[in-house]
């Protein structure tokens, strides 16, 4: 248990030298809070890297060192940015993390703790293919790579090898604990920058986060060894930097490299990702003014990585049809990339003129009526999918709150309906002007969990928790929790008042065309 | 409304208050009582929407005139927030969140009489329609209660021919069997049939059915009757006593959410100012009404939810793995992902999990079905052929040698469908340079690995 303590930890402190690469921009606390993330990501890109060169050894652990050591010379020679800063405030909430990690690691004891299933036992078994093989070429492989099963979960457990365990059962209990701290933390840092009494975002804070942690989906997340964690984790950190960036007037590149990144995080995590980091970049270019220096780390990181990705599963795996990824389809989204990568240049290059606000509007119509559309090919499967996944999230007409949610979509969703009758579009908050933003790209995600199972040979299976449509739902249920709590906040907090209320013309002369 | 006489008046707006309370905690009643009336139906039978949508606009309707009531109480008590739509607003929620709950609580059916014919119908042609009737079950919805045997003996025959045996009623063609008791719960009917006979009539409370005995193509076959439950059937007695638990059961819900809401309310906003827009406190009110007990709720069930990977809710504690830790004890502790293929990888690779070629018998091969898909995805990456490709040629009598005259190491793995069946895989501590070969010997597969093979003259 300590030498899995041991890694993660490393892993951990990694991550927090590559965020705090960022400071003073991004906050102790988000810094604190992603680090596990971080360093998980930087594992998976690394080792990836590797994999493809059959490298794959303990070599991976020296270069990790050398990353880490690279990342601290950087900090020694921007040591200029140090000088200033209040240590305490630096150090706390890393102490902070440590002390948490700590706690559970104290709770779980010498015991190796886990919930697994069928769909586990792929992570497990590519972790431990790749540890002994040293590639991430293996036959048979694609079956997995090329569905529901994502890199970036086996490149952990990979690392398992090292340590002579088959998992690393550590790595959810922590991440875990990260993300929930990470929730807290960007809520503490919405109130900080618009005022807001500490006390209030305090309990705001912790009821979302309580709220959200404990509802029996996620709180299951702390243990289950599959993806699901991971990428809820990227789509929480990317859509959150996403919305700084929207609620800013000034040129944010740093929080762009973070929303690009972790939306790279996703990309390694499942076979919808290249999906839904389109339409989520689509929707961000057409929705908002981009700055340049954001518009070169927020677009092009995603797409270059995307691109690489599937061109790996197109040759890697070619021929091994699964249900999602076939040779056309990931050929077409290839295509569909390079194309979208050449306009971004040409757009960026020769700055075309192109009626955003339209697309905009209509983008959203777009996603919105997917869902009829495939009503229109296939109306009884679309049907039966549609009830399966409402019937997992609010129960029966029967028996109401009694799926595998609980009551957390019943009450996010009539929270957001209160939000949306009362609030958001009555005053002019920078949050709620840029609610919309979130709410589409949550909005696509849904949207998507139909689409794949559309796409699936069989439906939505039935009321259950181990239902795929059910687990994804977890990708978004943290972010949603984020918007709700940070949404309530500024109701609490009387933006109006504390000053943080829009710029009136500036704002839109900055940030929309 | 601006001169009411609360305004200038707190001694009395205090009693007021008091009164005021006690006022809703009746009225809490009449709602409940209303609520359940009108909702008795369709919780005890199946659904009925026209019933929940007729029930809500009737509670609405007298929402309102509360409501009305309620804003001017408020008025005269500067309790700003605590007005009109806000009122009405919690006070739907709370019936909303009442009725959910109180569907949700699994309440004792209560016994009733009930009664069983059965008719044996005549069949067409001169087959004989003699049935057996081998046993009736009572399977009562009281929690531990075991099922219970009515007996054989207790069945009135009411019309017909008959034999009664020890353990089995035969009936002839057009006989009629009944059974009358009172019990919650349902009917299990075990019957046996000859090849020829085949249908036979059933009548459960009213509801009758023809089942046709000789389709199922077993010759036990397995009859299972639920009972309609209705209001109606209940005697008097019963009737006040259900309705009565009814309605303790949502005011309990209903007033836990009002007491809730009122606390929330001391709490948060009672110095709340009068500039502030009812909308903004409503929904600040909400979202701490709302989460708070979420928050309780999910934290009782985290704490004391059984740990089954087979319900449909996720199983909120972790299963800890108490043997050694490797992928054999991983894959046990998953509950239901037994199948062979899986098991065999994840035991295979304990032992070898970096072999980069594995030879397999043919009648191995074929018998544990090698070509599956999940051999295909995890099991690849060893190359696994059939042994007719292997370097060197080895016959059935010489592995019959080999694994007689080796001490083999052995790990167990059960697969339990489509019967549950313990396999072993035998092994030895030797690592093998290039290769190792499987073989199966009954449920036994042997692993030889090729530093074995290439001394077989030594065997010999």
């Amino acid at each position: 248990m300590i030498l899995q303590f041991s890694v993660l930890i490393f892993l951990y402190i990694m991550g927090v030298l590559w965020a705090a690469l960022f400071y003073p921009k991004i906050s102790p606390n988000l810094i604190a809070s992603s680090g596990l993330f971080w360093g998980g990501l930087i594992n998976t890109i690394l080792g990836i890297l590797l994999g493809l060169m059959h490298l794959y050894s303990e070599i991976i652990l020296f270069v990790l060192c050398l990353f880490t050591i690279l990342l601290v010379i950087i900090h020694i020679r921007t040591r200029k940015r140090w000088v200033k800063v209040s240590w305490s405030s630096l150090l706390t909430p890393i102490a902070f993390m440590f002390t948490l990690f700590i706690i559970a690691l104290l709770i779980i004891g010498n015991e190796f703790r886990l919930i697994t299933t069928s769909a586990s036992l792929p992570y497990i078994i590519y972790g431990s293919h790749v540890n002994h093989y040293g590639t991430i070429f293996f036959p048979g492989a694609g079956y997995d790579f090329r569905s529901n099963y994502g890199i970036s979960e086996v490149m952990i457990h990979a690392l398992s090898g090292f340590i002579n365990l088959p998992a690393i059962s550590l790595w959810h209990p922590f991440l875990w604990i990260s993300q929930y701290a990470f929730l807290f933390a960007a809520i503490l840092e919405f109130s900080k920058e618009n005022a807001v009494n500490k006390n209030i975002a305090m309990i705001i804070g912790s009821l979302t986060l309580l709220w959200t942690a404990t509802s029996p989906m996620n709180w299951m997340q702390s243990y289950y060894i599959h993806v699901h964690l991971f990428s809820s984790f990227s789509i929480l950190i990317s859509v959150f930097f996403l919305w700084r960036i929207a609620n800013s007037t000034k040129e944010e590149a740093e929080y762009a490299i973070f929303s690009s990144f972790a939306l790279c995080g996703f990309g390694f995590s499942r076979v919808e990702s290249p999906i839904f980091i389109f339409i989520l970049l689509l929707i961000t270019f057409f929705n908002q003014k981009i700055f340049t220096k954001e518009y070169c780390s927020f677009f092009y990181p995603p797409i270059i990585l995307q691109i690489g990705w599937l061109i790996y599963l197109f040759f890697a795996y070619q021929g091994t049809d699964t249900q999602y990824w076939t040779d056309s389809r990931l050929l077409i989204t290839i295509g569909t990339y390079f194309l979208f990568l050449i306009f971004l240049m040409v757009n960026k290059s020769f700055e075309l003129k192109i009626n955003k606000q339209w697309i905009n509007k209509h983008i959203s119509l777009v996603i919105i009526a997917v869902p009829f559309m495939l009503f229109a090919f296939d109306p009884s499967k679309s049907h039966h999918n549609l009830q399966i996944v409402l019937n997992n999230m609010f129960g029966t007409l029967q028996k109401p709150g009694f799926g595998p949610w609980g009551f957390y979509w019943f009450e996010a969703v009539l929270l957001l309906f209160i939000l949306l009758k009362w609030n958001p579009w009555k005053t002019d908050t920078q949050i709620q002007r840029n609610f919309g933003i979130i709410i589409i790209i949550l909005i696509s995600y849904f949207v998507l969990i139909l689409v794949l199972g559309f796409f699936r040979e069989d439906p939505y299976s039935r009321i259950r928790w181990g239902d795929s449509a059910t687990r994804m739902l977890t990708h978004i249920s943290p972010t949603f929790g984020l918007l709700i709590g940070i949404c309530y906040l500024d109701l609490f907090s009387n933006l109006k008042k504390s000053g943080s209320k829009l710029k009136g013309e500036n704002y839109h002369n900055l940030r929309y065309e | 409304m601006k001169d009411h006489w609360f305004k200038n008046n707190q001694k009395q707006s205090f009693q007021f208050l008091i009164s005021v309370f006690i006022g809703s905690f009746f009225f809490c009643i009449l709602i409940s009582l209303f609520s359940r009336v009108t909702n008795l139906f369709f919780i005890q039978t199946t659904f009925h929407s026209e019933i929940i949508i007729v029930s809500f606009v009737f509670s609405l309707s007298l929402m309102i005139y509360v409501n009305k009531l309620l804003s001017r109480i408020a008025y005269g008590l500067d309790l700003h927030i605590l007005r009109h739509q806000s009122i009405l607003f919690l006070i739907i929620i709370n019936l909303f969140f009442s009725t959910i709950g109180i569907r949700n609580i699994q309440r004792q059916e209560i016994p009733v009489n009930h009664e069983l014919v059965i008719t044996v119908m005549p069949t067409q042609g001169s087959y004989d329609s003699k049935i057996q009737i081998i046993k009736i079950i009572r399977h009562l919805n009281v929690p531990v209660a075991e099922d219970m045997d009515v007996g054989l003996e207790n069945l009135n025959i009411e019309f017909g021919d008959y034999e009664l045996f020890k353990n089995r009623l035969l009936l002839g063609e057009n006989a009629i069997v009944r059974y009358r008791s009172s019990f919650s719960g349902n009917i299990s009917i075990f019957f046996r049939t000859t090849s020829a006979s085949r249908l036979v009539k059933v009548q459960f409370d009213q509801i009758e059915r023809q089942f046709d005995l000789f389709s199922t193509r077993k010759k036990e076959v397995e009859i299972m009757l639920t009972a309609p439950v209705s209001l109606e059937r209940l005697s008097l007695k019963w009737k006040i006593f259900y309705l009565g638990l009814c309605l303790c059961d949502y005011f309990s819900i209903f007033f836990i959410l009002s007491v809730l809401e009122f606390i929330i309310f001391l709490c948060f906003f009672w110095k709340s100012k009068i500039s502030e827009s009812y909308c903004n406190v409503l929904s600040r009110f909400l979202f701490i009404g709302m989460t708070i007990p979420a928050i309780f709720a999910q934290i009782y069930q985290i704490w004391i939810f059984p740990n089954t990977l087979n319900s449909n809710l996720p199983p909120l504690k972790p299963i800890a793995i108490s043997e050694e830790v490797n992928f054999r004890n991983i894959y046990q502790s998953a509950d239901h992902t037994k199948n062979f293929a899986s098991a065999f990888i994840l035991s295979f690779m304990d032992i070898f999990p970096d072999l980069n070629k594995v030879y397999i018998d043919p009648i191995t091969y074929q018998l544990f079905n090698f070509d599956s898909f999940q051999f295909k995805r995890w099991f690849s990456v060893y190359y696994p052929q059939t042994s007719e490709n292997m370097p060197l040629k080895i016959t059935d009598i010489e592995i019959n040698l080999i694994i007689g005259s080796e001490a083999w190491q052995s790990i167990n793995f059960v697969v339990p469908e489509p019967k549950e069946r313990i396999y072993s895989i035998k092994y030895l501590n030797q690592k093998p340079n290039e290769y190792i070969l499987i073989v199966h010997r009954n449920n036994n597969l042997f692993l030889i690995p090729d530093t074995i093979i290439n001394t077989i003259e030594e065997y010999r």
